[in-house]
């Protein structure tokens, strides 16, 4: 028998240290069936306070948080720590890389009642399905287009951002793959794999007599067309409901005939979760009306991509005037896109870009 | 027994800070440049290749990104010495309270951040801004000048603003080290203002103005913030690039490349404009007394 020296105390001590801290330093596993694990960002209404204790009330699961800060930390998350999340929250356009790498597991759409009225646009989308399987819930939605100042003409088509009447009046996001899709419109071709590239550009490049300033956040962006620096502008729609809502500014939002550039984030269930059971549940209450009211007339969130929500929010609520479901049918959708081609978009931006600073 | 240091010793940990905060990160840029990136890992994969400074040679936009950011700051440079130059030497002639009320004024707006400075700008400058109010009550002018804003005036003289005062210091320093019975010999030898000028004054205050010059140079060419924010169309700088590349492109081997490419340019040109500076037989002196 070992015989209990100081010496080995302070082995064992150290040992027991040592696991202890290992232990606590890795993800909060749901250990009980009572208990998920959720992967997010954070303040991206999973984790709303009062939403999680409704939850909690009404199926008795706890919900814990771990919080990522770029897709690319949430997909090493994934891969390095099977069992440790029942739900993670995840772009279209990085849903299909994680269903390539096994990373989710089909979704048993039975188990989420409120799924049934999710649009079919969204639920159609490719990179959330494979082999006839869906493998994310769409969660929310929302799109790039034009922004105007209220009282000027609505444009019907991006070409208004080249028409002489705006010179000096347009503002542009100042990101490549938006812009490059708002090309890719401009000349008809896929938002997602532009075919001819010298008409993106040239499409980007003929604007340049309008462009003002490349905006790069929100609240540049409100500052600048609050001291009526510009009056046309590519726009998020999230963010016009904000300008409009929270600082006053007169901005209509418009969706041209050839439709938005999309964004739609999933709700996905980890190949490896510990309680997928609970992650149903838990969807099924992240898409339900009851819950999308109130979290987005209280705090603010994007369109649901359950339309049954979005008709319960008021008649009147900017987010449900602003995101109409008939858009839907004309948005196109930022898919994965492979390196090459991010990277042939990424050289166009900077082209053009350049371009405009000569 | 006392330990005599040498002076190489003494180096030694300025040598090593050195090496720590600069040399370091610019070996491990110079590594990262050879590497590639896999986007759907969003991770580095070591390996030798040339692919991004290719780029640098056949890309012609890192060469026009670099040229403006070396014009912006020889630009800048250039107006600083101009309009600092005077300031500085009439400086040197203030009593001693006008010294100090002298540097207050022209050090306070460096004690504000850069963000409130630009945004300071903004409202003076804008569409609805200050000026243009002005000149409307004025009835100078119908419409607001769209020119003030968002355009290259506006980043290089918010550029000439915010790095004033260092060239102002740099030389006010130089010329206050001037012995004040040189400039009277030279007038005693019967040399008019004009001449003594530029026989004793610019010649002995010409370390401080390559000092100057190759902080505002280097200040103006590698800013991101007044171009971005205030520039407009105009705003495109390398340093955004790079920004763009190691941020939401995640291109680093490229942003590294370019990084270092950038810095090899700019330190040649900086190095270039004080090496002619410092060629003035005056500036030789200074330094022949300094090592006295």
């Amino acid at each position: 028998m070992t015989e209990l020296t100081r010496r080995n105390t302070m082995k064992l001590m150290s040992a027991a240290l040592v696991a202890g801290v290992s232990f606590s330093s890795l993800p909060r596993k749901a250990f009980s069936a009572g208990t998920i694990t959720v992967l997010n960002w954070q303040g991206y209404g999973t984790d709303e306070k009062w939403s999680v204790e409704a939850f909690a009330a009404k199926t008795g699961i706890t919900v814990v948080h771990d919080y990522y800060s770029s897709e690319s930390e949430m997909l090493t998350k994934l891969r390095t720590n099977p069992g440790a999340y029942d739900l993670v929250i995840l772009n279209a356009a990085r849903c299909a890389q994680a269903v390539a790498e096994d990373l989710l597991q089909p979704i048993d759409f039975s188990k989420v009642p409120n799924a049934s009225t999710v649009d079919e646009t969204l639920r159609a989308n490719p990179n959330f399905s494979k082999d006839g399987k869906g493998y994310a819930v769409p969660w929310v939605w929302g799109m790039t287009s034009l922004a105007i100042r209220e009282g000027m003409t609505v444009p019907d088509s991006y070409a208004v951002l080249a028409d002489p009447a705006y010179k000096g009046r347009v503002a542009m996001d100042d990101d490549a793959i938006i812009n490059v899709g708002v090309g890719a419109l401009m000349s008809g071709q896929d938002i997602n794999d532009p075919k001819d590239l010298a008409a993106v550009t040239a499409a980007l490049k003929s604007i340049k007599p309008n462009v003002k300033l490349l905006w790069s956040t929100e609240d540049q962006w409100n500052k600048s067309f609050a001291a009526k620096e510009f009056d046309l502008s590519l726009f998020w729609s999230g963010g016009s409901v904000r300008s409009k809502r929270v600082s006053k500014l007169p901005v209509q939002f418009v969706v041209p005939k050839e439709g938005g550039v999309g964004w739609v984030d999933g709700l996905g269930i980890p190949s490896s979760a510990p309680n997928p059971e609970g992650a149903l549940a838990f969807i099924n209450w992240m898409i339900d009306p009851t819950f999308y009211v109130e979290w987005a007339t209280k705090i603010g969130a994007p369109a649901s991509s359950n339309s049954a929500a979005l008709s319960a929010l008021p008649a009147d609520d900017l987010t449900r005037l602003v995101h109409k479901t008939e858009y839907l049918k004309t948005t196109s959708f930022v898919s994965g896109i492979p390196d090459d081609r991010r990277e042939a978009f990424n050289n166009i931006w900077q082209e053009v870009k350049a371009f405009y600073a000569e | 027994m006392a330990s005599v240091f040498h002076r190489a010793q003494l180096a030694v940990p300025v040598a090593f800070i050195l090496i720590l905060g600069c040399v370091l990160p610019l070996a491990v840029l110079l590594v990262f440049s050879v590497f590639e990136v896999d986007l759907d890992a969003f991770t580095l994969v070591p390996a030798f290749s040339g692919q991004s400074w290719a780029q640098m040679f056949v890309n012609p936009v890192f060469a026009f990104l670099i040229g403006k950011s070396v014009v912006s700051g020889a630009g800048t440079a250039l107006l600083a010495a101009l309009i600092g130059y005077p300031i500085a030497v009439s400086m040197t002639r203030l009593p001693v309270l006008w010294k100090g009320i002298g540097s207050i004024v022209l050090l306070t707006p460096l004690y504000t951040g850069e963000i409130v400075r630009i945004y300071a700008w903004r409202v003076v400058l804008g569409s609805e801004g200050l000026v243009n109010a002005a000149l409307k009550w004025l009835s100078v002018i119908d419409e607001p000048l769209k020119f003030l804003l968002f355009s290259p005036f506006t980043t290089h003289l918010v550029l000439l603003y915010n790095n004033l005062p260092f060239m102002v210091l740099a030389i006010w320093i130089s010329a206050e080290l001037i012995d004040k019975r040189l400039i009277e010999a030279a007038r005693d030898l019967g040399a008019r203002p004009i001449d003594a000028f530029f026989k004793v004054i610019l010649p002995l205050t010409t370390p401080g103005l390559a000092v100057g010059v190759f902080t505002v140079f280097a200040l103006a060419a590698g800013d991101m913030m007044t171009p971005s924010l205030l520039g407009g169309t105009s705003g495109a700088t390398p340093m955004a690039m790079i920004y763009n590349l190691f941020g939401t492109a995640f291109d680093w081997p490229l942003a590294s490349a370019l990084s270092l490419s950038l810095l090899v340019v700019l330190f040649a040109f900086a190095t270039g404009f004080v090496t002619i500076l410092l060629r003035f037989d005056g500036a030789r002196a200074v330094f022949r007394r300094g090592a006295r």
